[in-house]
């Protein structure tokens, strides 16, 4: 993944920064209007300015959490993002990183690898070749990295034979996925929801279309 | 490598649990509730090897829930997902 940004700053240089900020008592908000730091908004890579937009929309959501605990629920996004345990295992000051967090970031770096060698087709081609929790994991994989040019493989998954695969297309779309990305899908999600046995996947996929239509 | 079992169905308001079996040390879960993380209750077994991994959905959760397991050989984590019922 490309982390320097225009101008020398990286995802990395940022994400110290703010640590920097927390550490130091102040708040999110007040970290990012630190001259350091504003190159790195308006400057960095999209995944950079993905990261950031999030982080801030999440802790203006979760104002009255304690400090600790915002960290806690967005560093798997941030591990995610930058794929690297590193800089996470330094926000939490603990003595290592977790297994499940370096699970995610090692599987999250493959699927990069695999996205940026062939692009959205040779995801698709991991995807059919793969076991059922691989593809359970590729859908997680997609809001995680914003690869909504993927989404079309969510959308056929709810079809997909094993239950599983299409429980997480199910919840991915209606939990992880913003309305207006899933707008251009809903004709795709509407044939499914008229062709399907399952009565769980039918009554889920209408309320989603509601809230799609509705949004 | 982790195995999970458990229902694909759940009840907002009640308890909801999953069995896990041939895990190895550094057994570790998080449990996600319409995208939202939850706590999780880890129970090990030492005697049948399983550990019982619960959550609470809460009243009115919408959507599924997603739960991700892993230890500290297995390189990828295994998840379980449940749709919920109101």
């Amino acid at each position: 993944m490309k982390t320097n940004a225009p101008g020398n700053f990286g995802c990395e240089t940022y994400l110290k920064s703010w640590e920097l900020g927390f550490r130091s008592g102040s708040t999110l908000e007040h970290t990012l209007a630190c001259p350091f730091c504003k190159p790195l908004i308006h400057g960095g890579t999209e995944d950079c300015r993905l990261a950031l937009t999030d982080e801030v929309n999440n802790i203006r959501r979760n104002k009255q959490r304690s400090r600790r605990k915002f960290l806690t629920t967005s560093i798997m996004g941030i591990a995610a993002l930058f794929g690297t345990t590193t800089v996470v295992h330094s926000f939490l000051q603990a003595p290592a990183p977790s297994p499940l967090l370096v699970a995610i970031t090692n599987e999250t770096t493959r699927f990069e690898t695999i996205y940026s060698n062939n692009g959205v087709p040779g995801i698709i081609s991991y995807f059919a070749q793969s076991d059922a929790q691989t593809r359970t994991n590729i859908l997680e994989w997609i809001p995680r990295k914003r690869r909504w040019a993927l989404l079309d493989l969510a959308v056929t998954a709810l079809e997909d034979k094993n239950e599983q695969v299409r429980i997480k297309a199910l919840i991915i779309l209606m939990n992880h996925t913003p309305k207006l990305v899933l707008k251009p899908h809903v004709n795709a999600l509407s044939e499914i929801r008229q062709n399907t046995n399952n009565r769980d996947v039918r009554s889920f996929l209408t309320e989603l279309i509601e809230e799609i239509e509705l949004s | 490598m982790i195995s999970l079992s458990g229902s694909t169905r759940a009840e907002a308001g009640s308890s909801f649990c999953v069995t896990a079996t041939n895990y190895g040390s550094g057994l570790t879960a998080k449990a996600f509730v319409g995208g939202q993380s939850i706590p999780v209750t880890v129970t090990q077994n030492a005697v049948t090897h399983t550990a019982t991994i619960c959550i609470k959905v809460p009243k009115g959760a919408k959507g599924g829930i997603e739960i991700l397991v892993a230890d500290a050989t297995n390189p990828d984590h295994v998840s379980h997902n449940a749709l919920i019922r109101n």
